[in-house]
């Protein structure tokens, strides 16, 4: 699931705008689609790949914006405007949602009849109109215009460009059951370098594109000889793509993310550990393991300070880019952790400048079907925090166990994991069983919280303090959490602007 | 059967492992819950390699009585010895000697793969204690001390561990604390396996979690402390004392409902991961294990169905469905989770999981 902020068309770009009635054309096709996309596969390969998209600041302002003009984007269906979109995709469709109207059935559906996709990835900042990706199983991936998409009312992408993944046969593993090794599991934008993107796979490589460049070469990359190690090859023709095959870990690259400046990429896969690389230099900077399992998830801070991860341990780890190590873990989940992500819009309540207490709000949502929110202090991370859980000895006060080494490791280290008593650990503040099934993705936007479950129903959480219909007139910034605490779950993300009075429907189902 | 062996030998290629032999295992009628189990405990290695050893070692006596060791030591070395690398064997003389054994299994019913593997493992510990008695002639004041709970299933007292023990055996410690003179009791249990209550959209972790949360005794169930010399208030909670080489996990899918008066099958989501450390350990060990087999319940209730098994071997993934043997991918593994919604469809469930230790290997 990803949340899009399309910007105002840009002045003597030409498009055909579509006629009015097609939107309604679209609605009842989609509607039509959604019946058979219930089925879904007996073997879900993480379906509803979760793509981080390029997050953070940048975005705050698009956000703002685009609630203001939502209104103003309902009555014209050509999507010139503004508009602010839920993208997903279950089986084989990629839906596409319009967050700031009423009515939340997909005003868009894409089929995909060759290979389902799995991850997509927007940006609000490309110049060319490409700003959509979309990974499919087959390990090729697509890019295209959002806008045209929406503008189509046919179901197939329109004016696509394709990227076939060459190296998908050659490796072809038999106990992968064909073309499984090299299916998409993540696709980025790389932040701040127009038109260079990167796919994550199944097979444990990374490819980076240039979406200037050919869709097709004939260039291949050399055979891996030793899986576990790393390899960056690079192609040797300028002209084609992919413009270079970084080949990470043994299994799959389960996410990927990017730092908001772009200088760092972070993975996390089926080795249970994650690695930060500085992009353009092309070199490893640290990494680290989860306690145990494959991590899953990983996601920035807006300040590109930290980093959480989850994944099959049941844990969040927090991870410090200066300290290049673990910070805390947070215990709470009760099944695999399957996305995470700080809230960019949130700021610590009475916020007092002279002092170092720099405190940062996140989510996590699991296959425990639990939204959880976690505070992070860092002075409470510094001096030991309590167990709840017992079991590990408490630390001293101030002065952190012996195993714990505070030395900041050197360039390029992978770390083992660390010992249960070794790691401060952080209790959420919320938990909250936010849906029936497994959730798989999470997104903060300046007004709500939204998840998505694996079957592709997602709901959208409003923040109190950002409604107006909210009945609770002292809440306040800090308390985003307070909302579902008290089982306000406010689903269609009422605006402010928009003149609704009440919350009709409990959640919206998409599919 | 050829067809799909020689299929198996083809997709291996030039990756078949060394001396590894993949070996369908017949049905004679429900032993299904026989051959899912025997798969994975002949994919165990450290276990396999004792039990050959143990048939190679007892082979030249020759005069040894038939029992459920030697049929199964038999049936294993056979497999091994096997010129082809794929096919079928018959298990025959195993599942008399179990039907003779066991009236409980003498029956064409469904039969509970668990309940197999806990009369196999207990029978295999009891003959060679047996044996090893027998052979020291010691006149050690042998009391097979059957725990007061019944809870844990490896009932025997630590007398002389066997290589059975040696593999599968852990120890519990009961930690009881009384409320009022603050006395902390530990009583120790050996269990072969662990047997998990499971909840809807949980993991593996969580319940090994719940298993060990603290739990009050008071009211109607309050405990007898020596030191008070009265019924008191106390908190009890089970920890892992001593964690096993190969950690047996049970799901307690069938679930006695008292509304309904007899058992039901939960087909709950628990997630497992391909690693696992215990968080309820005494010592906080941070012992690694990895995950190389599942039995898998195939069906909705608890008085009919299937079994069939998911093994690792040499890093390949394997699919034992009576004769049939097939490759797999290790991300099959999370089709078996079970089903996030009840009445959704998905009955192949994950029910006994057999982890092994990685210390152990290194």
């Amino acid at each position: 699931m990803t949340v899009a902020y399309l910007k105002e068309k840009p002045a003597g770009q030409g498009s055909t705008p579509s006629t009015p009635s097609a939107g309604s054309g679209m609605r009842s096709a989609a509607a039509r689609l959604l019946g058979t996309g219930n089925g879904s596969r007996a073997l879900s390969f993480g379906s509803n790949g979760t793509s981080r998209a390029v997050s953070g600041s940048s975005r705050i302002g698009g956000g703002i914006g685009a609630s203001t003009s939502a209104s103003g984007s309902q009555g014209m269906a050509n999507y010139d405007g503004k508009g602010t979109y839920i993208i997903f995709n279950t089986a084989d469709t990629l839906f596409i949602s319009d967050l700031n109207s009423h009515d939340k059935d997909p005003i868009k559906s894409i089929h995909f009849s060759s290979s389902n996709p799995l991850c997509h990835a927007f940006d609000p900042e490309a110049k060319d109109g490409h700003d959509l990706l979309v990974g499919v199983f087959s390990g090729d991936v697509y890019s295209m215009s959002l806008r045209q998409q929406l503008q189509d009312p046919g179901k197939k992408p329109v004016s696509y460009q394709h990227f076939i993944n060459k190296d998908k046969d050659k490796d072809k593993d038999p106990s992968q059951g064909g073309a499984a090794s090299s299916r998409c599991t993540c696709v980025a934008w790389v932040p701040d370098r127009e038109g260079i993107f990167v796919v994550s796979h199944a097979d444990g490589n990374l490819y980076v594109y240039d979406k200037s460049k050919d869709g097709n070469t004939d260039w291949t990359f050399p055979t891996i000889k030793d899986q576990s190690q790393l390899l960056i090859s690079h192609a040797k023709s300028s002209k084609g793509n992919p413009i270079a095959r970084w080949h990470i870990c043994q299994g799959a690259i389960n996410a990927i993310s990017f730092s908001p400046d772009g200088a760092y990429l972070a993975t996390v896969g089926r080795d249970g550990y994650l690695r930060v690389f500085d992009f353009a230099k092309e070199q490893l900077i640290f990494g680290g393991k989860s306690y145990y399992g494959a991590l899953l998830c990983c996601s920035w801070s807006a300040d590109g300070k930290y980093l959480l991860s989850g994944g099959e341990d049941d844990l969040v780890q927090i991870w410090s880019m200066d300290d290049r190590k673990i910070v805390a873990w947070g215990e709470g989940h009760n099944s695999w952790v399957s996305a995470v992500a700080f809230d960019p819009y949130w700021s610590p309540p009475n916020s007092d400048e002279t002092e170092e207490n720099v405190m940062y709000r996140f989510g996590s949502v699991g296959q425990d079907t639990q939204l959880l929110l976690w505070d992070l202090a860092l002075d409470e991370i510094a001096v030991p925090l309590r167990h709840p859980s017992g079991g590990s000895p408490t630390f001293s006060s101030g002065s952190p166990s012996a195993h714990w080494d505070n030395a900041c490791p050197p360039t390029g280290v992978l770390q083992p994991s660390p010992r249960m008593r070794d790691v401060p650990k952080l209790s959420p503040l919320v938990a909250h069983r936010v849906h029936v099934d497994p959730l798989s993705g999470l997104e903060f936007t300046s007004e709500s919280i939204l998840t998505i479950c694996r079957e592709g129903l997602i709901k959208i959480w409003a923040r109190p303090s950002h409604s107006e219909n909210n009945q609770q007139p002292d809440s306040s910034d800090q308390i985003v959490g307070n909302a579902t605490a008290k089982d306000k779950m406010l689903t269609s993300s009422n605006k402010a602007g928009t003149s609704s009075s009440s919350f009709k429907q409990s959640s919206v189902v998409f599919t | 059967m050829g067809a799909a062996s020689s299929r198996l030998e083809k997709a291996l290629g030039e990756q078949f492992p060394e001396g590894e032999r993949y070996f369908g295992l017949e049905n004679f009628g429900n032993t299904c819950y026989c051959n899912s189990v025997l798969q994975a405990l002949y994919f165990c290695v450290p276990f396999r390699d004792q039990l050959l050893e143990y048939y190679a070692s007892n082979k030249s006596t020759g005069d040894g009585e038939e029992n459920m060791l030697t049929c199964l030591a038999d049936l294993f070395s056979q497999i091994s010895n096997q010129k082809k690398k794929t096919g079928v064997i018959a298990p025959k003389r195993f599942i008399q000697r179990l039907k003779k054994q066991n009236e409980i299994f003498r029956s064409y019913m469904h039969q509970d793969a668990h309940e197999f593997l806990n009369f196999l493992l207990n029978e295999l510990v009891d003959i060679l204690e047996k044996e090893h008695n027998a052979a020291k002639e010691s006149l050690q004041n042998i009391s097979l001390q059957k725990n007061p709970n019944g809870q844990p299933n490896g009932s025997h007292k630590e007398l002389a561990a066997t290589w059975v023990h040696k593999c599968f055996q852990g120890i519990l410690t009961n930690e009881t604390r009384c409320l009022r003179c603050e006395t902390v009791t530990d009583r120790d249990e050996t269990f072969f396996d662990l047997s998990l209550d499971i909840e809807q959209n949980s993991s593996i972790t969580s319940c090994l979690k719940n298993f060990s949360s603290t739990e009050t005794l008071n009211a109607e169930d309050k405990f007898f402390c020596d030191k008070c010399c009265s019924l008191q208030e106390a908190q009890k909670r089970m920890k892992i004392k001593k964690p096993p080489n190969i950690l047996v996990i049970h799901l307690k899918r069938f679930k006695y409902i008292e509304q309904l008066q007899r058992y039901k099958k939960l087909s709950y989501r628990v997630v497992f991961p391909l690693e696992l450390k215990l968080l309820n350990t005494v010592d906080n060990s941070d012992l690694e294990y990895s995950l190389f087999a599942v039995v898998v319940h195939v069906g909705s209730g608890p008085n009919h169905g299937h079994y069939i098994s998911l093994v690792k071997s040499h890093n390949h993934w394997l699919f034992f469905d009576d004769e049939n043997v097939e490759m797999t991918d290790e991300s099959m593994v999370q089709a078996f989770f079970g089903s996030p919604r009840e009445f959704s469809g998905n009955t192949d469930n994950g029910y006994i999981l057999f982890y092994e230790s990685l210390a152990e290997k290194s």
